[in-house]
């Protein structure tokens, strides 16, 4: 998992040096705008999901794809872990501001 | 690397869609983010801000309580403290839907259970009267909703589902059968009685019947015992030890007041269940233990690590979080009592109680880096006192 990004490592930082703006307790419009933004992201995985069904049902009509086939798929081993790293590194994409360190600067 | 361990099919009678599937393996993903990355950035905020100020300020070292109180002050530590709470929360609710499905199904295979009793290998013997103790009605124990006891429908096995599902979710490396804690405490009494061969063993708090599985296998003669006092818990845990052909009678009751006769086991065991019990209720139960082991039987419980022992005062933090939001009330308390005193008020020779450690055992799937699973020791030791009548 993503140490910190100490210079040396070969890992481009996730962070720019520099003072971030944060200006103190969130007040409640924000704590609002952030609700909204969480609805509107609800919905896009809803709008995502809708499209997958989909596709699922025009390839089972199609012929391609067995009626229930996707929902008794049992992944395997190798399949679990391709899964567990790519949620190791969405994890880490989303959350990159609560986990990265800034790298110290390079003439300090 | 996260953990890609898979629950052994036979025995979960729960049968997740791929999405359910996505959903738990992403909860169980996120718990070991907030214990990885966000663990360790809270841990740097700690040593480099926390300690150093406390130090500018002349304080003394920072003991548990101190470090938490600066650390609830951190950004980093209070991002760790939330996730950890959320994840804890979407471990449960990623199986609710689940169980929503298949519970009308797992009731039924229940009944047919029930119905074919002739061909039953074990038994289960519910209490519809009993009173549940206090010390769990105070709040859902890490925070599954309802927690062991409650049922949701009449006949209801769900709670019983949800924790053999969640509890997996929560820590894969208690392997694909939930029986890591039960190798544990088996280690620990064959290490210490290498001849023994224990013909009656009673498992308290057996929950859904996980730690039970490998006394099943040491021990094939033995007739197996489990107590607790979720009635959810025990249908289950009977429906898949009949289900896995293994014989174990299952029994509803109070660890206090199990109902069994006097000096009735050889070995009784128990894995993580005082701490979530209390103060009031520990000295009972140990009483109860000492009445129905027999002369020369052994009760032998391991439990959480008890934090003060462990030298890094952050790491004391991180688990005492659990304490507070994570409904597991007692642990740290659990510690401070004067457990050989009550072993021996309970009518346990001074000279036989013996408080020690087992160090957990932690399950490795297969996977590119691990070509055979395995199970390896782990880094921490559970909190162990056995002793002999």
């Amino acid at each position: 998992m993503s140490a910190p990004n100490p210079p040396g490592t070969g890992r481009v930082a996730r962070l720019a040096r520099g003072k971030r703006p944060v200006y103190g307790q969130a007040t409640p419009a924000q704590v609002n705008q952030l609700l909204a933004a969480v609805t509107s992201l609800t919905a896009e995985v809803s709008v995502l999901r809708q499209r997958v069904k989909t596709l699922e049902a025009l390839g089972t009509s199609a012929g391609w794809l067995p009626a229930g086939a996707i929902d008794t798929h049992r992944p395997g081993a190798a399949e679990r872990e391709e899964q567990a790293t790519w949620n190791e590194a969405l994890l880490s994409r989303v959350f990159y501001l609560a986990v990265e360190t800034p790298p110290p600067h390079p003439t300090a | 690397m996260y953990n890609t361990t898979e629950q052994s099919r036979d025995d979960v009678l729960v049968d997740p869609t791929l999405d359910e599937r996505s959903r738990q393996a992403f909860a169980k993903h996120l718990r070991q983010f907030v214990f990885g990355p966000a663990r360790m950035t809270a841990a740097r905020a700690y040593e480099q801000r926390v300690v150093p100020a406390n130090a500018a300020a002349g304080g003394a070292p920072l003991d548990r309580k101190g470090a938490r109180e600066a650390l609830l002050q951190e950004p980093e530590y209070q991002f760790f403290s939330d996730l950890h709470r959320v994840s804890q929360e979407m471990i449960w609710n990623s199986v609710t839907d689940t169980l929503d499905r298949q519970v009308p199904q797992l009731k039924e295979e229940f009944r047919t259970l029930q119905a074919t009793a002739t061909k039953v290998l074990g038994s289960l013997t519910l209490d519809p009267q009993l009173k549940i103790p206090k010390y769990l009605l105070a709040m859902d124990t890490h925070c599954m909703p309802g927690s062991y006891h409650t049922e949701w429908s009449a006949g209801d096995l769900a709670n019983g589902a949800l924790y053999d599902r969640g509890a997996f979710l929560y820590a894969p490396s208690g392997g694909p059968r939930g029986d890591g804690a039960g190798r544990a405490s088996l280690a620990l009494y064959r290490r210490d009685h290498p001849q023994a061969n224990p013909a009656r063993i009673l498992d308290l708090g057996c929950a859904t019947g996980g730690p039970l599985l490998p006394y099943a296998e040491a021990f094939p003669q033995a007739e197996l015992h489990g107590v607790d006092v979720g009635a959810p818990l025990l249908r289950f845990g009977h429906l898949r030890a009949e289900k896995l052909g293994i014989p174990i009678h299952f029994r509803q009751a109070d660890a206090a007041a199990t109902g069994y006769p006097d000096a009735h086991f050889d070995l009784i065991v128990s894995h993580i269940t005082f701490h979530e019990t209390s103060a009031a209720a520990v000295p009972a139960i140990v009483k109860e233990m000492h009445r129905i082991l027999k002369p020369g039987g052994v009760f032998l419980f391991v439990d959480l690590p008890n934090v003060a022992s462990i030298p890094d005062v952050f790491q004391q933090v991180v688990f005492d979080g659990d304490a507070h939001y994570n409904n597991e009330h007692f642990w740290m308390r659990m510690h401070e009592l004067d457990w050989p005193a009550i072993y021996q008020r309970a009518g346990f020779a001074r000279e036989h109680i013996k408080p020690g450690f087992a160090p957990m055992q932690m399950f490795v799937p297969e996977g590119s880096a691990n070509p055979q699973p395995r199970w390896v020791s782990g880094m921490f030791g559970f909190f162990a006192v056995q002793a002999t009548k």
